[in-house]
Formats: C-alpha cells, sequence, structure tokens
C-alpha cells in the first residue's frame, strides 16, 4: 500500500512542468558573429549574423545564406532581445565565434558591453574578441569574397584572426581570457584589429587596451614584436623580415627573413631605494633564416654580422613598442603585476597610472641564429 | 555373461508367416474389442491370463494405434511362443535386432525362458508390475512376454533423435572449440566431463515438475564451490512447486534472486567451454533435460561480457575487446539519449566546426528528437524481430529493404535526419557486441527509459538515470554474491579479468565475488622463465 502510494505520486510528478524547457537545436538561430557599436544618442547597436544553410538533397552543409540583423537597444542585453523579435526562431548566442567591438565601443567603457557575456552561463566564453576599424557592423554586414565559399561571416573572421594569431601578429585572446586582465590593476591587453578592405577583412594590427578602454594601436609588424615581448614561448609560423643595411643599391638585397624557433623572455622590475622603478625586458632568440637574398651564408661570421644586426635592429623595434606602450599608458606586459607581487610597498604608495609613463621601460634582443634552410 | 559373435540376419525373413497371422488377426481383435471394455488395469489382477489374451488388452489400450507393432518368435528348445511388443515409432529397430534378436538366436537351442537375464545387456529387466505395461512402451521400451505370466522383459530401445554436436549459432567463436551443447543431457554432461577430468567435478540430479518430471543436472567442483552457494541453489530448485517446467526460463525464473529486474542473473550458455571454465571458478551449472541451454550461477555483471574468445587472444588484445564490449554497454543505453539531449537541451557542447553541419541536417525535420529516436529504435527492433522469425533466405531480402530502403528513404522523405540514422545504426551494433543474449535484450530495453530522460531533463536526466541503473546493480545478488562485483563492492584484485584480462600466469586467485572455498588458483604456467 505504501509502496503503491509512494510509486503514484512519484509517477504524478512527470504531470508537473519543468522549471527548464527543451531548446531544440533545429528551432533555433544560432549567431555566429556579434557587433556592438555606440550610436549617436548612446544607444547600443548590435548586429548579428545567422548563416542559414540552405538543405541539399543529400543532406550536409551545401550553401550558406548569410542574414544579418540589427538591433538597437539601451544596453547589450536589450538590444538582443529586440534582435530576438526580429528573427522568427529563438535566438541563441551560445555558438558565437567572435565578438567584433566598433572602434567608438571600444573606446567607451568595453565591460559594459561584456557584461551580458560574462553573466549568462551558456555564452561562448571562448569566443574570440577584436576591434574593428571604424564600425562593427561594417565588417558584420559586408559582403566579402571568401564568405560566399566559406560557412559565414562568423567563420571567416574568426578564422582570419586565428590564422594572425598563429602568425603572431596579434595576441591570443578570448572574452574570457581578458576578463581577469581586464580588472587587474597591474595589466592591460591587446586585442586583434581588423580593418575591413573592399574584399576582405585585414587584420591589421594591435588594439591596445587601457582597464576597459582601448587607448591605441600598433600597426603590421610591430604587431609580431609586441607578440615576442609578451613572451611567447614559440610558434612555427612567427616570422619577421627585417631590414638590416642600408649597403646594397638592390632595395631586395637589404633584407633577411627569419623564422623564430625559441623566444625566451626575461623579465625584471627593479626598484632603487629612491622608490625609481626601472623595467627590463631581455629576449632571447634562436631563429631561423628562411630567405636571404644575398646568398653565401659559408662563414660564421657572417652570420655573426647578421646576428648582430639583426639584435640590433629588433632591440630598437622593441623599444620603440615600449615606448608607445608608455605613450598610450599600456602596461600590457604587466610591469604593475611585478610590483604588486615583488614590490608590494612601493605599489601602494603610487599612483600606477600617472607613474607608468615615466618608468625607465627598455628592452634588449639577442638574436642567435641556429639554422639557414637547406642551402647555405 | 555371453558373447556374441555372429550377428543374425532380421526377424522378418524368418517369421513372415508370424507376422502376417498378427495383420491378418488384428482387423479381427479390432471388431471383437468393440464390446468388451477391458482397460489394462485390469490387467494386472488378471496376470495370469494367457499370452493372447495379454496383447489383445494391450492393443485395446493403444486403441489399436497401427504404429503397435507385435512379433512372435518360436522358441527352438520347446516350441514355446515368445511376444514381443512395442511401439514402431520410438523405439530403434538395429537395437531391437542386437539386443534381442540376435542372442537369442545365437543361444538357438540352448535357450530356457529363464536364462534370459543371463543372455541380454544390461538394459534388459525382469518386470512383474503389469500396470507399468503401459508407461514403458511409452518411454520406447520393447517388452518381452513368454508363455510365463507371471511376469515380462523389458529392453530399453529408444531410437535416437539427437542432433550432432555443433557450434552453437549464437555463440560463435574465432577460435577455440567449436563444441555446443545438444538436447540431451547425458551428452551435455560428457562434453563438460571431457574438459574436466577430475574426480572433483560433481553431477547432482534433481527432479521439477510434479507432471513433467523435467531434470535437472547440478555440476560442481567439489572442492571449489562454496558449499552455501550450492546449498542454496539446490534449496531453490527443491522448492519449485509446479506440474510443468518446460525451459531452463521457467527454472530460471524461479530460483533468480530478483525476477523485476531488467538484468539476467544467471549466466546461459551453450558452450561447454564457458561452463567448464566457470565450474573451475567455482559456479554452479544447471543443466536441463532436452535443452541445450546451460545456467550458470552466482554471476556477476562483468561476467556477461567475458567470451571464450578472449583468452585465445594475446591479452593486450582480449583485453582491448574486453574493453570495447564494456565501452559497448554504454553506447547502446546512451547514445540515443545522449544525442537527444545534446539537440535538445545542449547544443553549446558541439564543437563550432559541427554545428551548421548538424543543425542543417537537423533544419527540416518535423518531429522532436525523442519521437524520431523513438521511431527508429522501434523500427530496428523491429526488424530484428522479423529477421528472427524468417526463413533465411529471405533474412537478406529483409536487411535489404530494411536497413537500406527504409534508412535511405526515410531520410531523403525527411522525417528523420540522417544524424539520427547514424546514432541509431551504431546503437543497434553496439548491442549486438554483447557476448550474451540475455545481457544484449537488457541493454537494448535499458535505452528506452534513458531515451525519455534525456528528452525531459537533457544531460541531468541521462545522470539520473545512470544514478538509478548503477543504485540498481549494485544492490542486486546472484544466489548472495554481489552482483556488480568487483566494482562494488571494490576489490582491485578482482579486475584481472573483468575490465581488462591479464596473461594466465598473473591469474592465481579465483574472483572473490563468487565465495570459493579454494581461492588459490595454479597458474604458474611460465616457471621455465624465472629460473
Amino acid at each position: 500500500m505504501r509502496k503503491a502510494t509512494l510509486l503514484s505520486l512519484f509517477s504524478s510528478l512527470f504531470l508537473l512542468s519543468g522549471c527548464w524547457d527543451q531548446t531544440q537545436l533545429n528551432e533555433t538561430k544560432l549567431v555566429r558573429a556579434a557587433g556592438f557599436d555606440y550610436i549617436k544618442n548612446g544607444k547600443i547597436k548590435n548586429t548579428a549574423s545567422v548563416p542559414q544553410s540552405i538543405n541539399t538533397e543529400a543532406g550536409g552543409v551545401g550553401q550558406v545564406n548569410n542574414q544579418v540583423f540589427y538591433a538597437v537597444g539601451n544596453t547589450a542585453r536589450q538590444s538582443r532581445i529586440k534582435l530576438d523579435r526580429k528573427i522568427s526562431e529563438q535566438v541563441d548566442a551560445s555558438k558565437n565565434l567572435i565578438v567584433i567591438l566598433g572602434e567608438n565601443a571600444a573606446e567607451h567603457d568595453i565591460y559594459h558591453i561584456l557584461d551580458v557575456f560574462y553573466r549568462d552561463p551558456k555564452s561562448a566564453l571562448n569566443a574570440r574578441i577584436a576591434v574593428a576599424k571604424g564600425k562593427a557592423s561594417d565588417v558584420i554586414s559586408s559582403k566579402f569574397e571568401e564568405t560566399e565559399t566559406t560557412v559565414g561571416i562568423g567563420q571567416y573572421l574568426n578564422e582570419s584572426v586565428r590564422s594572425a594569431e598563429k602568425a603572431s601578429i596579434v595576441p591570443t585572446e578570448n572574452i574570457q581570457t581578458i576578463c581577469p586582465v581586464m580588472f587587474d590593476p597591474g595589466q592591460d591587453f591587446g586585442l586583434p584589429y581588423l580593418v575591413p578592405e573592399k574584399n576582405d577583412v585585414s587584420v591589421n594590427g594591435i588594439a591596445i587596451f587601457h582597464g576597459y578602454k582601448m587607448v591605441g594601436k600598433i600597426y603590421g609588424a610591430q604587431g609580431v614584436m609586441y607578440t615576442l615581448l609578451t613572451g611567447k614561448q614559440k610558434h612555427l609560423s612567427m616570422s619577421l623580415t627585417k631590414k638590416i643595411t642600408d649597403k646594397h643599391k638592390d632595395r631586395i638585397l637589404n633584407y633577411v627573413s627569419i623564422k623564430v624557433k625559441k623566444n625566451k623572455r626575461t623579465f625584471n622590475v627593479n626598484v632603487s631605494p629612491d622608490d625609481k622603478i626601472s623595467a627590463h625586458i631581455k629576449l632571447d632568440m634562436k631563429v631561423v633564416i628562411t630567405e636571404y637574398p644575398r646568398d653565401n651564408l659559408t662563414t660564421k661570421k657572417k652570420i655573426q654580422n647578421i646576428e648582430k644586426a639583426l639584435s640590433k635592429r629588433l632591440t630598437k623595434d622593441a623599444n620603440t613598442i615600449l615606448h608607445d606602450l608608455q605613450d598610450m599608458n599600456s602596461d600590457a606586459f604587466g610591469v604593475g603585476r611585478k610590483l604588486i607581487a615583488f614590490h608590494n610597498p612601493t605599489w601602494k604608495k603610487l599612483d600606477w597610472n600617472k607613474e607608468y609613463p615615466n618608468i625607465d621601460y627598455t628592452a634588449s634582443v639577442n638574436v642567435k641564429v641556429i639554422g639557414h634552410g637547406i642551402i647555405e | 555373461m555371453t558373447f556374441f559373435k555372429k550377428p543374425r540376419k532380421l526377424l522378418e525373413q524368418k517369421n513372415t508367416s508370424n507376422e502376417d497371422k498378427i495383420q491378418e488377426s488384428s482387423p479381427s481383435s479390432q471388431t471383437d474389442s468393440v464390446n468388451t471394455s477391458h482397460s489394462l488395469q485390469d490387467a494386472n489382477s488378471k496376470q495370469n491370463q494367457s499370452i493372447d489374451d495379454l496383447l489383445k488388452d494391450i492393443e485395446k489400450s493403444f486403441s489399436s494405434s497401427e504404429d503397435l507393432m507385435t512379433h512372435w518368435i518360436e522358441m527352438p528348445a520347446d516350441k514355446s511362443r515368445v511376444a514381443l511388443i512395442f511401439l514402431n515409432s520410438i523405439i530403434d529397430k538395429q537395437k531391437l535386432q542386437d539386443l534381442i534378436l540376435n542372442p537369442l538366436f545365437e543361444l538357438d537351442k540352448d535357450i530356457d525362458l529363464h536364462t534370459f537375464e543371463k543372455v541380454i545387456n544390461i538394459d534388459f529387466k525382469q518386470q512383474t508390475d503389469f500396470s507399468k505395461i503401459q508407461e514403458l512402451i511409452l518411454q520406447s521400451y520393447t517388452l518381452i512376454f513368454t508363455k510365463d505370466t507371471t511376469c515380462y522383459y523389458s529392453v530399453f530401445t529408444p531410437v535416437k533423435t539427437e542432433r550432432d554436436i555443433k557450434e552453437p549459432d549464437n555463440e560463435a567463436v574465432i577460435r577455440g572449440s567449436h563444441e555446443g551443447f545438444i538436447e540431451s543431457m547425458s551428452t551435455n554432461i560428457a562434453l563438460i566431463r571431457k574438459r574436466l577430468k577430475s574426480p572433483k567435478l560433481v553431477v547432482k540430479y534433481l527432479q521439477v515438475g510434479k507432471e513433467t518430471h523435467t531434470n535437472v543436472a547440478m555440476l560442481y567442483m567439489s572442492d571449489i564451490a562454496n558449499p552455501d552457494v550450492l546449498h542454496e541453489v539446490e534449496r531453490r530448485i527443491k522448492a519449485i512447486e509446479a506440474d510443468s517446467v518446460m525451459t531452463p526460463g521457467n527454472i530460471e525464473e524461479s530460483i533468480e534472486d530478483k525476477t523485476f529486474s531488467l538484468f539476467p542473473q544467471t549466466l546461459s550458455t551453450e558452450r561447454p567451454d564457458r561452463v567448464a571454465a566457470n565450474l573451475m571458478e567455482g559456479r554452479v551449472a544447471l543443466l536441463y533435460d532436452s535443452s541445450p541451454t546451460v545456467n550458470l550461477a552466482p554471476v556477476n555483471f562483468f561476467v556477461f561480457y567475458q567470451t571464450p574468445d578472449d583468452y585465445n587472444k594475446r591479452w593486450m588484445l582480449g583485453s582491448f575487446y574486453r574493453m570495447i564490449r564494456l565501452f559497448s554497454f554504454y553506447i547502446a543505453i546512451g547514445l540515443p539519449a545522449f544525442y537527444i539531449a545534446i539537440v535538445s537541451f545542449h547544443f553549446e557542447v558541439i564543437p563550432s566546426a559541427l554545428i551548421l553541419l548538424m543543425k542543417s541536417s537537423l533544419e527540416n525535420i518535423p518531429y522532436p528528437p525523442l519521437f524520431e529516436a523513438l521511431v527508429m529504435e522501434l523500427t530496428i527492433e523491429l526488424i530484428r524481430e522479423a529477421a528472427i522469425r524468417l526463413p533465411t533466405r529471405i533474412g537478406s531480402t529483409i536487411a535489404i529493404v530494411g536497413g537500406l530502403v527504409i534508412g535511405d528513404a526515410v531520410v531523403k522523405a525527411g522525417l528523420i535526419s540522417n544524424l539520427m540514422i547514424i546514432v541509431v545504426a551504431t546503437t543497434a551494433i553496439a548491442a549486438y557486441t554483447v557476448p550474451s543474449n540475455e545481457m544484449s535484450l537488457a541493454v537494448r530495453l535499458l535505452r528506452f527509459p534513458f531515451m525519455v530522460a534525456a528528452a525531459t531533463f537533457g544531460f541531468l536526466g541521462i545522470v539520473f538515470g545512470l544514478i538509478l541503473m548503477f543504485f540498481h546493480l549494485c544492490r542486486l545478488y546472484s544466489f548472495g554474491t554481489p552482483y556488480f562485483a568487483p566494482l562494488a563492492p571494490f576489490k582491485i584484485g578482482d579486475l584481472k579479468d573483468t575490465i581488462i584480462r591479464l596473461p594466465f600466469f598473473k591469474m592465481n586467485s579465483r574472483p572473490s565475488d563468487i565465495t570459493p572455498i579454494k581461492k588459490d588458483e595454479d597458474n604458474h604456467t611460465r616457471k621455465w622463465d624465472k629460473s
């Protein structure tokens, strides 16, 4: 009897409605790229790319129809809710690949926009995040040549940034990795900077942040130096082409291309007795020469000359970046973090935002050639 | 006993006249007997009546069935007549010739009715109970009546109806013995004894079923099997009170610990090598009359995932395939549920590169995934059930129609997504990798509750389902031994032949969950290596 009562009570539970419900995959629209811009009155414009695959007879992924939707709201969440009203099925951002911030949005406080990502347990925290030149909506809604054949703008942008990361032009960051750095008073970060061109998007540099705000940019090949200075250990396709001499009339003969095989960073922050802060980054690189049109790398002396010229050139580059960063007041390599950890009394005394641009901040690069390809 | 060298010719040629007589007389006796209402029960009281009267009575009691044959032989010594009576359909005529007629004629003139017992072999018995005549005839005995009407003789001459010893279809192995049990209990015991030539192997006969008198043989190793377990098995079998016990399933159901469980609690097998190996671990084997199935008890969950093949492979391969099989348990119960949970609750766990592929295949499916899965799973079960019943020649046609045509058409029609077909097919294959048919059936049924749980609560539902299932497995006992051993209770030493199979020289103790009285197992097969 007792058993029957329990059983009937238990089975009646099945009649109750649950506190959650299904979200069927085939009844959702997946946002694969999201863009945020501030428009004139301070409202947020949310742009979302929703790829819709056109079903083929055999199944599988055939052509992709790229739909782009806009919505304007007071906050990021509100704009997304408004977006949902415009799209036929339920909008889901859990498979988002990339978040693009318009330049004006990045120059405001980016946390205001990203808050919605950190709060929602279903959001894609491994999505990449990048800053676009101009408006994010332009990047997402433009018809690029490559998106015709790949699976949507989200995938295209994501792959572009990823290949840039592989080439070490930009640091590897996603929504989650920038979060602790963003809140850290002793460290800042950089994000990929996208420039939309006519038929494609180029990852053109690094947007440098201070706190929650974007404060400047580092362009082009300098990005590789920036990535090297972050202490990235090694990457197969981290390559540089550098001018090492002016002697030759033929422009091409003045250059050498190298590939960094190994990169060792020694980062020292010192505080002198009179509270003067100095920081020094020393890079020991092992490189392989991938291009040297002048040829004849036969003697050790020649190689040593190249090593010397390269070290000199790269040291100069590194110092330029450090100066730029100081000018932008962005502590991207975390001098402040070191101060907090090892010189805490000093850290407590000073106002880092004012102090940082004035510290003695230098770098030196030591290049060692360990290979020169299969010819000499 | 006399030894006979020369075989004699068949009786028929000598006694044709007699036989004719019988055939002539039989219709007349039939007409005679219409009014007389003799029954064989009366025969006992009238045991002193003449042979002819007795035979008439017998014929009448068999309603003059035409396969009841009577043969008359004339004794050379005293010219007295002897009658042989038997059911033509169930006796072996060659045996009749060899066991009765040839000896009789070999002795020729010396024969005396009372020397019969000397003459005829061990199956020969003198009977005085006339009420048993009918029963004996029905049990393929040939009865011999002489002029001495106080007794008669019976010879067991059964026709051999056993099939050959073949490899069981449902338990085939690649290497190793290809023998399987057949429907004869004595042959089956012989097959086991052939493998365990030990005086410690004990056979104990029991009988169940008030009407069917089904014989059950209990086999065990007296120095290994735990007496408590033996006693428990015997007690449970003896407690069966039923009119008919026809199939091993009846007995299995009567003696298992929990009938309301999906999991089989005795291992059924048709392989003598499997039985022999399990007897050596201390289990009890139950053999039944006219059934090739042997039940082994007590068992644990992992026994159902062992196959004789494992021990004929290199041990690493054996372990690998054992693990594949155990993994298939999870696929078979969980894959459709996992898929349902993913596409209806947690699609954020799908890798980015895969999401559009999955979405596009699901996009135009009109049904919810649970319904989709149920339809396909039931279709597969339908095909399976049909394939068992169908003659083999049509079987392949059904496989094509069922598998290819339905599978392909259902996707093309847009009723079921092609991913679901992959999931269902994988699941079906996984369920068939279980070496035991019962466990395979249990696993196939288990997936349905899991699918419903996944459709209502997603991963949470699957986790709850698994928790309940493991609760049940841990609480289950087989004849007083833990069913989910050696995982619960955990015995690291016993894992050597469950999830993996270690080499033989490492297996020097029997699994402890069966509580064998001799724990040590001598497997020091590589002693040459140590010197």
